[in-house]
């Protein structure tokens, strides 16, 4: 099955999706409750017979008591005594629920002992964990475990650090059952690149479309996740939150801002008290008030809620307020990569150098792959005064992010500053080829040329960069920078003696009152130069057609005329 | 600014440490020293010896499991019955016996025993605390002790705990006191080793990490061959990480320890990685101060680069530390990077060196003064400069190593003293110091710690090349054979993989296996390219493969006589080059003709090699023209020139080039006694003919089994000329059985070469 070529049977996946929100609600499966519902409802379109409905069969044959007790003390989390009641139980839905009800008690404990600030419990100390792992193992490889049951196999084997076993796990889980949106969640977490994905076998099941953009987003190949999400919303589903917001968030790792700003729009029309995701829209906005204050009655303790309060903060440029929320982030979740990017955004601008140093490496030991963390570093050791030190973390930024241009501006400014002007060289063009997403890749090619004494090179550039700049809608951002290239272009149409480009440039040069003077005076030159011009013209032609040159003369005259009337005004 | 302050106070966590089932199980066994100590067994034991005995045991044992890792309880229980330390049974008993009743009593056991430690410490203040030691009537343990240290931490910590927290401290004492229970029924013959650095357990307190740090990085600096072996000490590493994420030190820990495999990527991974996170966030001190970490951080990039061969990155980030050293007025990195500059950099070499030392005696850095020092002599020694004062030079920085005791220093001092003799032909002195250099090491008496760094192993290896040139060839591969076990890794193995080659390479040069020979002088090339290029030429030569021979000789002439910037001053090398040179023109012409120019050319390089006091070259040089004036017919003048030389050769050249001379001077002694009358002249013919038996034996030491022949070829022509039948016949008959073992591939040595 091409995953680009999707196919999408409604019916089919409704009848799958009210089928798998009721097994994995009999599971405490919370989460995978939640986006399948979401899919549901996004569904909603879509009315299937009752003949169409699935049909629920009691499978807890004479453990039904066992399970309802074990369920309702599950719902209330007291885990260790779901666990008691179903522990002797046979039947595969109960056995889920012992397993999943200790796995969790165990996780449960360790966050209640996190506040435990005297004797913080050691990560890697597993104990439990570890003798609930070998039970299942044992149930593994006597091929008695359930889908379910794989899967939790599966998180288990991830806390414990196993990783490509754990993949090998969930890759079973979803063949059992392919409706467990959790088990592929954690599957495109762990998997490494893209070939994996089409190395291994998984089931041909409509989620997989979902499984694949998902894992495609995690990987930040934003441009094909982008494709399937959109096929998916045409098709059916333009009403899932879940789509819209993944969509949208592909746009914002394509910096295309507007598409993604629109969408977050349109999500929050639709479901105004989603909180996931939104730290990524506060990314986006200029304007965060309403936005924070929405975000902060929704519920205070939440990640996101902190980040978008912390990025409110840091464009009120209340700097230490938004580390201190960052930090709130941070609290709630230590694993929380983009706060720990954030805040070292913050201690940069706060000048503390060394904080900020420190928050970006927490980020990249938890992440190796976080390429902002290492583009801050380069930043952060750039101001510090040390190029060369620096080039290292701009190359690793580049390296992951091999098609982004500012990574690749930063690495060419660094050799610039360290007169490798070759290799600056190669990386201005490398930027502009990319598509230069803030335009000042030509700009500074163009500059380096000139430093280099390339004028044809430096011309062309700046050339170049004019024509993209008159072609902008919003016209002329850098303004000082665009007259300064006219400036530029006029004089070296000048010293080639093309007059007439010369002339276009000089007065393109008055529009703007700093470079209005330097203008006026090129326009002066360029006029002395065809007086000049002229009468040697008139030596070479022949002398003997006196009249003519006299009328050439005139005509000089006349068009001195019309040059230097802007100077009269 | 209410806010800032409340996130500095948050950033800093407070130092807490964990209270682990192992430092329980270590404060009782105290405590129950302590109680047994105020026993009556122990105050009325007889036996005065044994008592001292049993404190000395105790006291080393627990600072031995203060300062380990969290050992489990079965490798605990056996360093107290091991045999390193004599412990009274009694207190094994009682420690048994504690650690049962509290697996059994529950958690109200382990509070009331956290309770009971203060008991041993009464607080005593400086008064008494001698009086009270001495009498040891209450109090046993010192608070100021480390011991005390070590249980007033635990029992505040202990003290801090939740009930909740002292709940999973007693259940992870369980499963410590079961798992020791369990294992022990099934392995009690297993014995640690008493100085093994705990196998491998995961959890390491600040501490325990930080001197274990300490050690390790110690032994790589002193003695690698005690450290762990990479892959093992970079597995402590990463278990340490991963209980301190915040301990810097082990990033630059795991950084020497790859260099010590070459790892490019990984080391530099770790060095930045160490100076990312050893930086304190919550400094507030002034912009200079704070930027220090960057500043060493671009230095030891520069040493990075340096060590991988990357001179061009070293110098840009040595620029980089230089430059915000000096925004920063940063006097004593700016010195460190100047003496990296002078290692790096060839131009103003001198001044650079000159304006280093006296920049840092002013500074008060010794060791980068003394560095300097040592530096200069040898770029004198390089350049050429007067010996004395490249001695004198070396004495003043061996004064300032003897202040400040730096060991590395003394070494590297020694071992370039030898090189200096070496290089000056004095190679019975370059052997002493070498020796010396080894006797430091050995001398337990004195203050020093033993180093076992760079110079040691260029001891080693100066050792081993003065007995190879002695023919000592089995006493050579065992001295190598050390060296390989005390230096395995790069870059110190670079020394000794020179040596090795070398002794290989002679080996069979002698013995003329010509392919063996080149393939040692290929890998000599690697580790020292001059030094490989000369010896290529050299086999080629011997080979008679002139033009080879003279294509490597001229690339190193053009290249010193060419290249500049080439660091290539070393006249040393330029001198062997030109004599192997004249030699090539020499044997390429006889004896059709002998080149018109070859005593002024290696004339020339009589002037280089004295100029710069190369003796030893100097009397090899005047060999070869004695050599050139024998096969001219100036045979007086030969011995002349000989009389001058022969003496350093004989007291400071190897086996080869001592019988080389002497069958030299045994041709001229014959040929000259040409003018003599016949019986004058049997006489000489005689003696020199007993004289080549000398020579013959140096040969057969060297097991240089050609030149032997060639001695005892002459020697018979000698014994025929003088009529002695038995005397030719016993060396023709030599002769012939050595021709059956050894086949000649070179027929001319004898005739044209040295």
């Amino acid at each position: 099955m091409d995953v680009l070529d999707v196919k999408l049977d409604l019916k089919t996946m409704k009848y799958d999706l009210i089928k798998g929100i009721y097994e994995c609600s009999q599971r405490g499966l919370i989460h995978t409750v939640k986006w399948l519902s979401e899919m549901n409802y996004a569904l909603n379109h879509v009315k299937p017979l009752p003949e169409e409905m699935p049909k629920y069969s009691e499978d807890c044959e004479g453990e039904m008591e066992e399970f309802l007790i074990a369920k309702s003390y599950f719902n209330l989390k007291e885990y260790d005594r779901c666990a008691h009641f179903v522990k002797e139980c046979s039947n595969p839905k109960p056995r889920f629920l012992y397993l999943y009800a200790r796995y969790l008690s165990i996780e449960k404990k360790k966050l209640d002992n996190m506040t435990d600030t005297n004797c913080p419990p050691d990560p890697t100390k597993n104990e439990a964990l570890k003798d609930l792992c070998t039970e299942l193992k044992i149930d593994y490889y006597d091929n008695k475990l359930d889908g379910y049951c794989l899967y939790l196999y599966g998180i288990i084997l991830k806390k414990l650090d196993l990783l490509t076993l754990a993949t090998d796990v969930f890759i079973k889980a979803v063949m059992l059952e392919p409706i467990l949106w959790c088990a592929w969640y954690e599957l495109g977490k762990i998997i490494p690149d893209k070939n994996k994905i089409y190395s291994s076998e998984l089931p041909d099941h409509w989620i997989k479309y979902f499984f694949v953009a998902h894992t495609y987003l995690e990987q930040l190949n934003n441009d094909e996740s982008l494709q399937i999400y959109n096929t998916l919303y045409s098709m059916g589903l333009e009403n899932s939150t879940y789509i819209m917001s993944q969509i949208a968030l592909g746009h914002h790792n394509r910096r295309k801002l507007d598409e993604a700003i629109n969408m977050f729009k349109s999500i929050l029309a639709v479901d105004p008290y989603r909180l996931d995701n939104l730290d990524t829209y506060s990314n986006l906005l200029y304007d965060l008030a309403d936005l924070a204050h929405k975000v902060v009655n929704i519920d205070k303790y939440r990640v996101e809620t902190c980040c978008v309060i912390g990025n409110y903060y840091s464009l009120r440029s209340d700097h230490p307020k938004a580390v201190l929320y960052f930090r709130r982030a941070l609290k709630l979740n230590p694993q929380f990569l983009s706060a720990w990017t954030l805040m070292g955004h913050e201690y940069m601008e706060m000048k503390n150098t060394n904080a900020a140093i420190q928050s970006y490496r927490h980020a990249i030991e938890i992440n190796a792959r976080d390429y902002r963390a290492w583009y801050g570093l380069g930043q952060t050791y750039e101001i510090l005064k040390m190029p060369n030190y620096c080039l290292y973390y701009y190359k690793k930024a580049q390296q992951l992010k091999p098609n982004d241009s500012r990574m690749v501006i930063a690495l060419g400014e660094a050799y610039e500053k360290l007169d490798k002007t070759e290799n600056a060289l190669k990386c201005y063009y490398k930027a502009c080829s990319l598509g230069d997403v803030e335009g000042t890749a030509l700009i500074k090619l163009a500059k380096l040329y000139d430093k280099l004494n390339e004028t044809e090179n430096a011309a062309a550039a700046f050339t170049e960069f004019c024509l993209r700049e008159e072609d902008k809608d919003v016209k002329f951002e850098e303004q000082a920078e665009f007259y300064n290239a006219l400036q530029y272009l006029a004089n070296y149409h000048l010293k080639k003696g093309e007059l007439d480009d010369a002339y276009t440039y000089a007065y393109k040069c008055m529009e703007c009152e700093e470079t209005k003077e330097q203008g006026k005076a090129l326009l002066k030159s360029i006029a002395a130069r065809r007086i000049e011009q002229e009468p040697a013209q008139n030596v070479v032609i022949n002398e003997t057609i006196a009249n003519m040159s006299i009328a050439n003369e005139e005509a000089t005259s006349s068009n001195m005329d019309i040059v230097f009337s802007p100077n009269a005004i | 600014m209410t806010s800032a302050k409340e996130v500095t106070a948050s950033s800093k966590k407070p130092i807490t440490e964990m209270v682990t089932p192992y430092k329980l199980t270590v404060a009782i066994l105290i405590r129950n020293y302590s109680q047994y100590r105020e026993d009556d067994e122990f105050r009325n034991m007889e036996d005065e010896a044994l008592r001292c005995r049993y404190r000395r045991d105790f006291s080393t044992l627990v600072l031995r499991l203060l300062q380990s890792p969290d050992l489990p309880l079965l490798e605990l229980r056996n360093l107290l019955t091991s045999k390193h330390y004599t412990l009274p049974e009694t207190l094994i008993n009682s420690f048994d016996q504690t650690l049962a009743s509290l697996d059994e009593c529950g958690i109200g056991h382990l509070l009331d025993a956290a309770e009971s430690l203060n008991k041993f410490m009464v607080p005593n203040d400086n008064a008494n605390e001698s009086k009270s030691f001495l009498t040891s009537t209450t109090s046993i343990i010192a608070k100021t002790s480390i011991v005390g240290y070590y249980l007033r931490r635990f029992i505040i910590h202990f003290d801090k705990l939740t009930f909740s927290e002292v709940a999973g401290i007693y259940e992870a004492f369980q499963r410590y006191y079961n798992e020791w229970r369990k294992s022990s029924e099934f392995l009690k013959t297993e014995k640690p080793h008493p100085n093994d650095w705990c196998s491998n357990w995961e959890q390491w307190s600040k501490r325990q990490a930080e001197l274990f740090i300490a050690t390790q990085a110690a032994l790589l600096e002193n003695k690698e061959s005690s450290a762990l072996s990479p892959p093992e000490l970079q597995k402590r590493i990463s278990s340490i990480l991963k209980s301190n994420p915040d301990l810097a030190g082990a990033h630059f820990l795991s950084y020497l320890n790859y260099l010590r495999v070459d790892e490019f990527c990984a080391a530099m991974d770790s060095l930045l990685h160490c100076f990312d996170r050893n930086v304190d966030p919550d400094l507030k001190c002034f912009n200079d101060e704070k930027s220090k970490r960057h500043r060493f951080a671009a230095l030891n990039l520069a040493i990075l680069h340096y060590h991988f061969g990357h001179i061009e990155e070293a110098l840009a980030s040595l620029k980089e530390s230089i430059k915000i050293s000096q925004e920063a007025n940063d006097n004593v990195c700016l010195q460190h990077a100047l003496s990296w500059l002078c290692r790096l950099t060839t131009i103003n070499e001198d001044k650079l060196i000159i304006h280093c030392i006296l920049k840092s005696s002013e500074l008060n850095l010794t060791y980068t003064t003394s560095l300097g020092l040592q530096t200069f002599g040898q770029y004198c020694c390089l350049h050429s400069g007067r010996t004395y004062a490249i001695f004198e030079t070396l004495a003043k920085s061996d004064m300032i190593n003897c202040q400040h005791n730096y060991n590395d220093l003394v070494s590297n001092n020694y071992s370039m003293k030898s090189s200096l003799w070496q290089l000056y032909g004095k190679t019975e002195m370059s052997s002493l110091w070498s020796q010396l250099l080894l006797y430091l090491n050995l001398n337990s008496s004195s203050s020093n710690k033993p180093f076992y760094g760079e110079g040691f192993c260029l001891a080693i290896s100066n050792v081993a090349n003065h007995l190879l040139i002695q023919g000592e060839y089995n006493l050579v591969n065992a001295v190598l054979g050390f060296a390989k076990l005390k230096f395995p890794y790069a870059p110190q193995s670079h020394v000794w993989m020179l040596c090795e080659n070398l002794f290989v390479f002679t080996r069979s040069l002698y013995q003329e296996k010509w392919a063996e020979a080149e393939s040692a002088a290929q890998k000599i090339a690697v580790v020292d390219k001059r030094e490989g290029c000369l010896r290529l030429a050299e086999i080629y030569f011997y080979k008679q493969d002139y033009v080879e021979a003279d294509r490597c000789v001229d690339a190193l002439l053009d290249q010193y006589e060419n290249d500049k910037a080439y660091k290539f001053n070393d006249r040393y090398y330029y001198v062997r080059a030109k004599i192997l040179k004249a030699e090539i023109q020499f044997a390429s012409s006889y004896p059709d003709g002998i080149p018109s120019g070859i005593i002024t050319i290696l004339n020339n390089c009589l002037i280089e090699a004295q100029g710069c006091q190369l003796d030893y070259q100097a009397a090899l040089i005047h060999l070869h023209i004695a050599n050139v004036m024998l096969l001219l017919g100036m045979t007086g003048q030969a011995l002349r020139i000989l009389d001058r030389s022969l003496i350093q050769v004989l007291g400071h050249g190897g086996c080869y080039d001592r019988a080389r001379a002497k069958l030299l001077y045994a041709k001229c002694l014959v040929a000259d006694s040409h003018k003599l009358d016949d019986n004058e002249r049997r006489q000489v013919v005689f003696n020199a003919a007993k004289l080549l038996d000398g020579v013959r034996e140096d040969f057969q030491k060297v097991e240089a089994y050609s030149r032997m022949k060639d001695v005892l070829y002459l020697q018979a022509q000698l014994y025929n000329s003088v009529n002695m039948r038995a005397e030719r016949n016993r060396c023709a008959l030599g002769y012939r059985l050595l021709d059956e073992e050894h086949a000649t591939k070179n027929a001319y040595t004898l005739v044209k070469y040295l």
